[in-house]
């Protein structure tokens, strides 16, 4: 259900000063509320696309402050006040953000108009242990990761540019036309990568990741994801799991093995000397800084390593 | 003479009220686990329908992830765009590029077709046709381009896995059905894990 941005949502923010601008402010023309906006997003990826949409027009304000790890981020009080001066939030919404319903909830803004990035995609079923746990049902739960894609992240900066532009219908003209611009130079890296396979034979690749959060990439190269590695993401697994697993790399005949940057561990090592295989490392781009051309970036990154990969194991 | 009983040294006591406590303790969690657990419900695919994350190889995925984005572009053109421009404009899966030769190698063509709308058939339909090189690594495709006042939740996307597929005569459910045509469901309902359902 869309919702319209008001400005009594900012309950936290309102001081006598507060309530005298506000007055203000509904005097004037709309376009000058919505050049106050402040969108909300969870992850790294989301600041990118969101700060490609909107240009000017809007703040974009992530809810977990440089350094700390998305995957076990418990809001601090400051963190949940944060939410009560945005006019939005852009969250993943399928299971790399359940913080957020938490966080919105405790909020003095628990009305907050949500954009599901991922309403959209069309999702895969997890990989790994967390689809283990699903049981027989291989599409039970689904992988989050759709960030790291480039084909899910234009569908998705799609979504959320349409999502803002009935936010602020009177900025929806750049939103799309941003959103389109930001699609096609997201193609062009994708189209660049590929370009470098041109010669390459279309060899069968059998790959593991140590994470199950490449699928979405790989198969923008029609590489399918042979093997997860990791129990659970940074959760590191027992040595008879570690057995197990060097194991079945063998017996799968695995070519390559995409580990990340953020996550460097000595097992990671002992599973390149025990299996033989060729390590590569990818970018989970939940870490650092947040930037409009950080997704760009990394992406680029990832892009020219799964190329190096495939080149360097096709005979 | 005063008998005093001695009973043995052990902990038979002691480990049945232990076992019984634990056995208490689980029971307890065993209901509230079952009361607070929720179903997921699949929603019922028809016949003729495929399911975009449980019934597609990892090709047919990629396929159908890229025809979606393309119908979001497809929405800015007035008049549906021969394969050459799109392929020009660098938009998958329209380019024959290391991804497509990965894929099935699917040589796309625009085609008119018979249509149908929610109002009932249309004289003519814009479609999309990739025809697959390897039905074994990913099947046909067929695009519906987007007529005037569609939504992008409008898509449509049909599979056909025949070696040699044949197009539907009409895009009516009967004749893509008759002719083997599947259409594709993306659902974002099961597994989609967020509490907030």
């Amino acid at each position: 259900m869309k919702q319209t941005i008001s400005l009594t949502g900012r309950r936290g923010r309102r001081t006598g000063l507060g309530r005298w601008l506000m007055f203000a402010l509904l005097a004037l023309p709309s376009v000058v509320l919505a050049d106050g906006l402040r969108i909300g997003v969870t992850l790294h990826p989301y600041y990118s696309y969101v700060a490609n949409i909107v240009g000017d027009h809007a703040e974009v304000v992530p809810l977990i402050p440089v350094g700390f790890n998305p995957h076990a981020f418990e809001p601090r009080a400051e963190d949940i006040q944060r939410i009560a001066t945005l006019d939005a939030v852009v969250i993943n919404g399928i299971g790399h953000d359940d913080f957020v319903d938490r966080m919105i909830a405790a909020s003095d803004s628990p009305d907050l108009p949500i954009i599901e990035a991922n309403a959209r995609v069309p999702l895969l079923a997890a990989s790994g242990m967390s689809a283990l746990r699903s049981g027989e049902d291989s599409g039970a739960v689904v992988n989050p990761h759709t960030f790291l894609s480039i084909t899910a992240a234009i569908a998705q900066v799609n979504t959320i540019a349409r999502e803002l532009a009935e936010l602020a219908p009177e900025h929806a003209d750049d939103f799309r036309t941003n959103a389109r611009r930001y699609a096609r130079t997201l193609r062009g890296m994708r189209a660049r990568a590929l370009a470098r396979l041109a010669e390459s034979p279309a060899t069968d690749l059998r790959v593991a990741t140590i994470h199950g959060a490449y699928d979405y990439l790989l198969r923008e190269f029609g590489v399918e994801v042979t093997a997860v590695v990791e129990p659970a993401h940074g959760i590191e697994p027992s040595p008879s799991q570690l057995k197990t697993t060097i194991d079945t790399l063998n017996e799968l005949d695995v070519d390559v093995i995409f580990s990340e940057m953020d996550f460097p561990s000595t097992y990671v090592d002992t599973i390149r000397r025990e299996s033989g295989v060729r390590l590569y490392a990818l970018s989970h781009i939940s870490y650092g800084e947040y930037s409009a051309d950080r997704f760009e970036k990394d992406m680029a990154h990832n892009l020219d390593t799964v190329v190096d990969a495939i080149l360097e194991t096709t005979p | 003479m005063t008998t005093v009983v001695v009973e043995p040294a052990g902990a038979g006591h002691e480990t049945l009220w232990l076992l019984l406590a634990a056995g208490l303790i689980l029971a307890t969690a065993a209901l509230v686990v079952g009361w607070h657990g929720r179903d997921y419900h699949v929603a019922e695919l028809a016949p003729h329908q495929l399911d975009a994350r449980r019934d597609l190889t990892a090709a047919e995925q990629g396929l159908y992830a890229d025809l979606r984005v393309a119908y979001d572009e497809l929405l800015f053109y007035a008049e549906a765009p021969a394969v050459a421009e799109l392929a020009d404009s660098g938009l998958p899966p329209f380019i024959a590029d290391a991804s497509a030769a990965r894929r099935g190698h699917h040589r796309w063509q625009r085609l008119t077709l018979a249509g149908v709308t929610d109002d009932g058939p249309v004289a003519t339909a814009v479609v999309y046709y990739g025809e697959t090189a390897e039905p074994e690594v990913a099947g046909s495709l067929l695009l519906a381009a987007p007529a005037a006042d569609t939504e992008p939740s409008d898509v449509r996307v049909w599979l056909n896995r025949e070696a040699g597929a044949t197009l539907p005569a009409s895009l009516m459910p009967a004749d893509l059905a008759k002719s083997g045509w599947h259409l594709v469901v993306a659902q974002f309902d099961a597994g989609v894990t967020r509490e907030r359902q």
